[in-house]
Parts: structure tokens; C-alpha cells; sequence
């Protein structure tokens, strides 16, 4: 017995040792590229350490729409300020790990003015994005987030873990460079009912469900909070769509008010209703998001 | 608990250190904790189910021992173990599809009845232990097995955890004696049962879970689907369900090496087959000898008259088709079965002709198509819309899109089976290649399931027969 363990053990660190060792190589190559905000989907990419910026903005794909294309320019050229933005997009994003993220963001010593939280009603009624197990797999291999993520992530921290580590042997890790900056030209032709449904069944997997917006309610207050302790200001944006409202659209709003003074809060369900705007049903393409840019401003400005 | 996942791993590791730390001169104390391990194995799915895996260990082992010390009394022994075995079976699996096709055929007469039936759960594995434990019992009547004396040997040998839930359905001739046994470890075993193991997550993680997913998106929505994409829905079940079963299989014979213990071989490359015949050669070999050795030959076997022939070919089938659960889908498979391989004994094969071999596996392969689409459709309606859907004039030749994963892993599997297929599997490494070669091997198929294989911990499809 003693030789097969022998084997056994031998095979198995030689194995971890060069998967590691392949990963290592993987993660280098992909993070030896100088990212800006624009060119990634990644956070952690771009994420750098005692940074200074005027805005931060978070949420799900309708807040990384405004860093995606040209639109994160065209954000800080209006604003005439600078902004990382670390929404999460592609239905990987929600409350639990936004505040993961944005916990790391203070731990690495970086400040931030304004938090510009893109807050999409969907995320109070979804919990299945904050416990997708492949939600960092765009993220280089950080040791210093490995950490974080084990001593604050959630339920599935362990199986996001493995997953977040895995995912850079894949094919599109391998292939992950610094994305074109072009202009979002698609234009969506008009309102198909169908469609729309079929996006809110996605997008409230559960329907809405009371305990899990008052649950959802307890992480963004947590979110709030933390932004509020290393003396950001918040606001809350709840993004245009060509449909106006998002089911539990009032709730939302109602919990949020509750803050008062200490939360800025916009609403902008109807500021956009053209279709002309949108590239689909509730994100903005660059035409959009150039007029939308400016009224998101002034109103900033006034409030 | 799951092969395919963590907690089995350190289940195992555990189970395995102290097993072999029991010096094999205690054997008492080595199946004693066996059959703890297989208990705490089973009721790891639902703790009150052991009752019942117990009480058919305890009527099958009485019964043994009864008709070994009272020969004259054993056909009662035998048809009282029957009835409490079957009678088990038939209640927790059967007794709701039989009532409903009962009072559904009494509305057809015009009679209404209400009968009211609680819906029970299904105990895991209920039909495999089942089965095992009865060709213990049956063995015993017929005298070509000694009753066994030792209660603990014989309830580890009906509750062996690795093949408990999904077979191999084992013969108490070819394992009991292995339990009742002091074993002693054994490098080049526990080798291979380490190779069968990682050949098993591989059908299973890399192929069998990655195939699921697009499985059920053309099945649940067939109706909106084309000619191609339902022919495609089906090979993909076809592989889905080999290697989901096979792979079960063969963690459980690699686990079992890993204890010193062979279990049978349950597969023998059934898609290579080049006709029907041979396919329940090398398909569920378990059950098809089972049902071989207790039903078909008692009943005739096919040395009586042609329609008797006929007759034991389709209960068989019949039966198989019901082995898999309650539902008339598994009874128009075993049918469909039965059909092919009657058509072909007494026709195909008296023909001179013969397909070129890789024609003849083909033509097989596409001939056991339809009675999978039976056997993944929820009811009768559904296969019998998908299967007209297979034949109709398509709009459009789009297949749906296959990602890497499900392309890479079925190339991996047909390489390697097709490599091996006179050996006992598809890792199945001669000695004679050389070590870095097998352990560079060895390391991409666990860098392929690790990169590309699923960690969705999905159940294996044959948990629910």
C-alpha cells in the first residue's frame, strides 16, 4: 500500500503543481496588458490601489453600460471627473457581490467622492446573480481577493472560489485582451411584448417575492452603509428603460426614501423613452447614453 | 451523496483509510464497518429508507438459512421472500401507476371511481438492492449457493455502498464470497480502480452533465424544434444516458477495486454493437443476465416453439421496461425492444446479408434512437410528438449550437472507447505503456474535467430507478 500512496501523493502534487503553475502563466499573460475601464468587463482588472476618483459606479449591466463602448469617456468628459466603474454586467452581477466588491475597493485604500449606485429594481428581487458560482471568472487571480472573497463572501463563496480559479485555464481566458472601443450603434426597432416578458422571467427568476426583496433590502442597506463609514456620498440611479418601470418599481423607491437626506435618489424609469436610444429594451446604446449622460448631470448638479 | 462530489471524496478517503487500517485478520470488524459506511452512505439521502433496506436484508437472509436447514419447506420460504420483496417494491414504486391505469381503464367502461393514493417517495437504489437480494434468495432455493450463516456479510454484501444505488446489480456468487474474505491490498487493483474511477468522472462530468442541459432544451421544447434538431436531441440522449449510467458503473467498480473487491462488468461498449442482439450483450449487462438467469430461461429460454419464444422475449422486455419506473413510456421502450430484437432473430438474422461492421454499428446505434426518445419523455403525448416531429419535411437545417465542451468531450469518449474496445474500459492502460506517458495522460483528462467538465453536482440518471 505503501507504494501506491507513495504514487498516489507524487502524481497528485506534481498534477496541482503544474496546473497551478499553468494558471500562474494564464493569469500573467492576460494581466500584462494595460486595461482601461472601457476595454474590460473586469474589475479587478482595471481595480488599482490608494486611487482617488470623483465617482464610482456600481450595479448591474445598465451601470457597466456606462463604462462599455466609448460611453466611459463620453461619462467623465461630461462630468469633467474621473470614474471607475465596477457594476457587474452579463447577469453575473448582484447586491451581495457589489458590496464584495466594493468592500475591496476601500481594503485597497482607494477613495471615492460620490458612489453612483445604477440601481435596477430587478436586483431587489433577484438573489440567484449574487450566488452565480461563475460570477468571477473574468477576474484575474488575485491572492488579496481570494482572501476577501473567503472571509466575505457568501454561501457559494467556496464553489465561487473554485470556479473563480478555474475559470483561468478556459478558452476565454486565454483569449481575454483589451476590448475595440467602438460606438454602440444597434438601435432597437420598437416594443416587442413578447420580449420583454421573457426578459422579466430572467430577471425575476422568483417573481416578486417579498422575502427576498427584504432580504436584498438588508444587503443594500449594508452597501449604503459601508460607502457611508469611509465618507462617500451616495446616490441612487435607477436606470431609463424604453418600458418606464421595472416591476416593483414603487417598493424600491420607497425603500429608499427612507433614508431621507443621507441617500440622493433619481429617478429616471421614463427620462429616456425613445426607442431610438435604446439597443434593446432597457440598455442604452452610445446615442443614448450621450443624451442621458447630460440629464444624469445637471440633475446630479442640482439635487 | 453523490460520486461526483466532494463529500463523497471525503467520505471515501475516510472510509478508505480505516477500512484498511483493520488488520485483515479481523474481518468481523472490517464488514462490520462496511456495512456501517453503507448504512451511513445510504441514509445519507433519507435516514427512515433504511428500514426498508434492512427488512429485505433480514427476510432475505432468514429465508436463506430456512431453506438451508428445512429443504423441504423452501418454496414456501421462497414465495414468502418474493411476495415481501416484490411486495416492497411494488408499493413504493408501481402502486400509484398501477391505480391510476386501473381507475383511467375503468373510465373508459364508464365507472368512476375515486381512490385516493398518497404519493410516495421513491427509495433510492430500491430496485437494485431489490433484485440483488433476490437472486441471493433464488440462487439459494435452486442449491447452487450455500445459505449464508453471518448476518453482518450479508447485509454488507446487499447494502455494498458502491454499486448500491444504481448497480452493478451483483450476484451474491461473485461478491459474498469476496466479503465473506480477508482481502488484502493490492497496488496494481487499487491502480486501475483509480483509472476506472477517472474514466467515470469523465463520462460523467465531461459528457454525460455538459450533454444534459442542450438534452433538455430540445425536449422540453421539441415542438418548436425541426427534423434535425430532434434527431439531435436524441443522439445526444443516446450518449447522455450510456455515459451517465456507465460511468456510475464504473466509479463503482473502480471504488470497489479500491477496497479489494471486483464488482461485474455492467457495460461493454454497447454502441460499438453491430447489431440488437449483441447491444444486450454489452448493455446493462446486470440486469439483461439477471432477467436472463430468472425469468427468461425459467419461463423457456428460446428452446420451446417460435410463439413461445415470442412470448418470453417480450415479458422480458415487458419487465425491463417496467424495472425502470412507472411509466407507460418505459412500457412502449420495453416493447419497442422487444420488437427489434424479435424482427431481428427471426428475420435479420437468418439472412445471408451482412452490413459492413462500421455500417451494422451504425445501423444500430439508429435503430435503439426511438426507444430512448421514449424512454426521456415524460408521457406518452410528449414521445409521441417528439417521434412525429423526428420525421417531419424540416424548414430549417440548423442544428443547435454545440460548445466546446460537449464536441470535446463525445470526441474524447468515441477516441478512447473505440481505442479500448477490446479492453474493460476506456482508460484501460496495458502496463506496457510507460508511466509518464499513462500519468500525462491521466493529467489532462483531470485538467479537461476541471476546465470544462460540470461541478453542478448533478444526480445520475439512474438514482431514480
Amino acid at each position: 500500500m505503501n507504494k501506491f500512496l507513495k504514487r498516489f501523493f507524487l502524481f497528485s502534487i506534481l498534477w496541482v503543481g503544474m496546473t497551478m503553475a499553468l494558471i500562474l502563466i494564464a493569469n500573467f499573460r492576460v494581466t500584462s496588458y494595460p486595461f482601461k475601464n472601457n476595454q474590460t468587463e473586469s474589475n479587478l482588472l482595471v481595480l488599482k490601489e490608494q486611487a482617488h476618483y470623483n465617482f464610482l459606479v456600481m450595479g448591474i449591466s445598465h451601470g457597466r453600460n456606462l463604462s462599455r463602448n466609448t460611453h466611459h469617456q463620453k461619462f467623465e468628459q461630461v462630468f469633467n471627473a474621473r470614474m471607475m466603474n465596477l457594476s457587474q454586467g452579463e447577469s453575473l452581477g448582484g447586491l451581495e457581490n457589489q458590496l464584495l466588491y466594493l468592500r475591496y475597493f476601500f481594503h485597497k485604500n482607494n477613495k471615492a467622492d460620490t458612489l453612483l449606485f445604477v440601481l435596477s429594481p430587478s436586483l431587489m428581487y433577484n438573489d440567484e446573480t449574487d450566488q452565480s458560482d461563475i460570477a468571477f471568472y473574468r477576474e484575474p487571480l488575485k491572492m488579496s481577493f481570494v482572501r476577501h472573497l473567503i472571509h466575505y463572501g457568501g454561501d457559494r463563496k467556496w464553489w465561487q472560489l473554485l470556479f473563480y480559479i478555474k475559470s483561468k485555464l478556459g478558452h476565454h481566458w486565454w483569449t481575454t485582451k483589451p476590448l475595440d472601443k467602438k460606438d454602440n450603434m444597434l438601435t432597437l426597432s420598437g416594443i416587442d411584448t413578447m420580449e420583454m416578458q421573457k426578459g422579466f422571467a430572467l430577471a425575476y427568476p422568483r417573481g416578486l417575492n417579498l422575502k427576498i426583496f427584504q432580504s436584498r433590502c438588508q444587503v443594500l442597506d449594508r452597501l449604503i452603509r459601508e460607502a457611508l463609514s469611509q465618507n462617500t456620498a451616495v446616490t441612487m440611479v435607477i436606470p431609463p428603460a424604453v418600458f418606464g418601470q421595472w416591476p416593483g418599481h414603487k417598493e424600491t423607491i420607497a425603500f429608499l426614501n427612507k433614508y431621507g437626506g443621507k441617500v440622493k435618489v433619481l429617478d429616471h424609469a421614463n427620462a429616456i423613452v425613445n426607442p431610438a436610444f435604446y439597443s434593446d429594451h432597457h440598455h442604452l446604446n452610445t446615442m443614448g447614453v450621450s443624451e442621458y449622460l447630460v440629464q444624469l448631470e445637471r440633475e446630479i448638479k442640482e439635487k | 451523496m453523490l460520486f461526483n462530489t466532494f463529500e463523497y471524496l471525503v467520505f471515501f478517503v475516510v472510509f478508505f483509510a480505516v477500512y484498511w487500517a483493520i488488520p485483515a485478520k479481523y474481518l468481523y470488524g472490517q464488514n462490520l464497518f462496511l456495512l456501517l459506511a453503507s448504512y451511513i452512505f445510504y441514509g445519507w439521502w433519507d435516514w427512515r429508507f433504511l428500514s426498508l433496506i434492512m427488512l429485505t436484508t433480514v427476510t432475505s437472509f432468514y429465508a436463506g438459512k430456512w431453506m438451508s436447514s428445512n429443504p423441504g419447506q423452501r418454496k414456501w420460504a421462497l414465495w414468502l421472500t418474493l411476495s415481501i420483496n416484490f411486495g416492497i417494491l411494488i408499493y413504493f414504486k408501481y402502486a400509484a401507476f398501477f391505480v391510476s391505469s386501473f381507475t383511467a381503464s375503468l373510465a373508459v367502461l364508464g365507472i368512476d371511481i375515486n381512490l385516493h393514493l398518497v404519493k410516495l417517495l421513491l427509495p433510492v437504489g430500491i430496485s437494485f438492492y431489490t433484485f440483488q437480494s433476490l437472486s441471493y434468495v433464488i440462487d439459494v432455493y435452486r442449491g447452487k449457493l450455500p445459505a449464508s450463516r453471518n448476518l453482518v456479510e450479508f447485509a454488507a454484501f446487499v447494502s455494498f455502498f458502491p454499486q448500491l444505488v444504481a448497480g452493478p446489480i451483483e450476484r451474491a456468487g461473485n461478491l459474498l464470497p469476496q466479503i465473506q474474505r480477508s482481502r488484502t491490498f493490492n497496488n496494481l487493483q487499487a491502480e486501475e480502480g483509480l483509472r476506472l474511477i477517472l474514466w467515470g468522472l469523465v463520462k460523467k462530468m465531461l459528457v454525460a452533465d455538459n450533454c444534459a442541459p442542450v438534452v433538455e432544451q430540445i425536449f422540453s421544447a421539441h415542438q418548436t424544434m425541426d427534423s434535425p434538431a430532434l434527431w439531435f436531441g436524441a443522439v445526444l440522449f443516446a450518449f447522455q444516458i450510456y455515459c451517465d449510467f456507465s460511468a456510475y458503473s464504473e466509479i463503482a467498480m473502480g471504488s470497489g477495486k479500491l477496497l479489494g473487491i471486483e464488482l461485474m462488468q455492467n457495460f461493454n461498449y454497447p454502441y460499438f454493437a453491430k447489431d440488437i442482439k449483441e447491444f444486450w450483450k454489452k448493455w446493462h449487462i446486470s440486469l439483461t443476465t439477471w432477467f436472463k438467469d430468472y425469468v427468461f430461461l425459467p419461463m423457456g429460454g428460446s428452446r420451446g416453439s417460435k410463439t413461445q419464444t415470442i412470448r418470453n422475449v417480450a415479458v422480458v422486455f415487458l419487465l425491463s421496461g417496467l424495472w425502470h419506473g412507472a411509466n407507460l413510456t418505459f412500457v412502449v421502450w420495453g416493447i419497442y425492444h422487444a420488437l427489434l430484437y424479435l424482427v431481428f432473430v427471426f428475420m435479420v438474422d437468418k439472412m445471408k446479408f451482412r452490413l459492413p461492421p462500421f455500417a451494422a454499428m451504425l445501423f444500430t446505434f439508429f435503430s435503439v434512437l426511438p426507444g430512448w426518445v421514449y424512454f426521456r419523455s415524460g408521457d406518452l403525448s410528449q414521445a409521441f410528438s417528439y417521434f412525429s416531429g423526428m420525421f417531419q419535411q424540416p424548414d430549417d437545417w440548423h442544428l443547435p449550437l454545440l460548445d466546446v465542451k460537449v464536441t470535446g468531450g463525445l470526441l474524447t469518449l468515441l477516441i478512447a472507447e473505440w481505442w479500448n474496445r477490446n479492453r474493460l474500459f476506456g482508460l484501460d492502460l496495458s502496463c506496457k505503456v510507460p508511466m509518464p506517458l499513462r500519468w500525462t495522460l491521466y493529467g489532462l483528462l483531470m485538467l479537461l474535467i476541471l476546465i470544462y467538465g460540470s461541478f453542478n453536482e448533478v444526480s445520475f440518471i439512474y438514482f431514480n430507478f
